[in-house]
């Protein structure tokens, strides 16, 4: 039991330092994705008031940069508070945690589903295709992200019968 | 109630893992496709060299990544525990390979293509995800010991 507790603090200890640097990771990756985006949409809305006329094939792909870069970015910030968070308290399985968790899975889930099916829409093309409208990738991440929420709720029961333990 | 609470969460993990095993084993299957045009030349005969080094590790990684995930879900399914040494060494491995999936095709690139190549890296989403899984593997430690304790006390 006293081996368990040294254990269990030497890891807090080791979750503490580990957040603190992805922390400051996610955040600077969330800033640069930002940046990103939104030099990528002045550059089509310049394009599109100074020549009146950008090709659809350039247009839609732009758009669809434009949504990619905005979830990236809002879950990269997520992320980088959720390890903020777990750099200050040591405990991985917090409330707030598995909720951002949560909330990282299902925004990447609507990025798969959305992205080409608005960059279709705003650019009325004729590009689009099921494997469009179903990009297994980001689906199967969101997926995993959701289901990690799952195994960290277990993982908070445990720590609550740790505690009571205790 | 507790233990009732356990449980239905172990079923819903043993169901939700089966589905994501199932999932990463397309996945697989897509990549190995890709590494096989890639490698016979019949997939991006537009390409330069360059790029065409840097699909061919990704595609080889992804499948090694996606067969992992594969075997690491099907684990979970038929047990039902997420926090096992086995598959704490099974993500500590596909972040290791995630990592290897950024740097290889920078070492790779290095001498013909010089300082782009470290431009690569860099850019990688790779390098994200890999510290994320190591960082994840070090909560699934965390969460055996109190899995062990839990195990214990009972």
């Amino acid at each position: 039991m006293a081996q368990n507790e040294r254990n269990k603090k030497d890891v807090t200890e080791k979750l503490r330092t580990g957040s603190k640097g992805l922390w400051i990771a996610f955040a600077a990756c969330a800033l640069l994705t930002a940046i990103w985006g939104i030099f990528q949409l002045i550059t089509l809305v310049s394009a599109r008031v100074s020549a009146n006329a950008v090709p659809w094939w350039t247009a839609y792909d732009s758009i669809q940069r434009i949504f990619e870069a905005g979830f990236l970015a809002a879950m990269l910030l997520i992320a980088a508070f959720m390890f903020r968070r777990i750099s200050f308290s040591g405990m991985p399985f917090e409330e707030k945690t598995i909720r951002s968790v949560r909330t990282i899975g299902i925004l990447c889930i609507i990025q798969g589903l959305c992205s080409h099916l608005a960059a279709s829409l705003l650019t009325l093309s004729p590009q689009f295709a099921l494997t469009d409208l179903f990009p297994m990738q980001i689906i199967a991440e969101g997926m995993v992200f959701l289901f990690a929420e799952k195994m960290m709720k277990y993982g908070a029961m445990l720590q609550i019968e740790s505690d009571e333990t205790l | 109630m507790e233990q009732n609470k356990k449980n239905q969460i172990i079923r819903k993990i043993r169901t939700c893992s089966l589905v994501i095993s199932v999932f990463c084993l397309v996945l697989a299957a897509f990549n190995g496709i890709a590494l096989y045009q890639c490698i016979n030349g019949t997939l991006g005969l537009s390409m330069t060299e360059t790029d065409i080094t840097r699909i061919t590790v990704g595609y080889g990684f992804g499948l090694a990544i996606m067969l992992l995930s594969a075997v690491l879900f099907f684990t979970m399914s038929r047990s039902g525990l997420p926090f096992t040494k086995k598959k704490i060494i099974l993500v500590l491995l596909i972040g290791a390979l995630l990592l290897l999936n950024a740097l290889v095709p920078t070492v790779i690139l290095f001498p013909s293509i010089g300082i782009k190549a470290v431009l690569y890296l860099v850019t990688s989403s790779s390098l994200l995800e890999s510290l994320m899984f190591l960082f994840a593997a070090l909560i699934m430690y965390y969460a055996s010991i109190l899995q062990q304790e839990s195990d214990e006390t009972l």
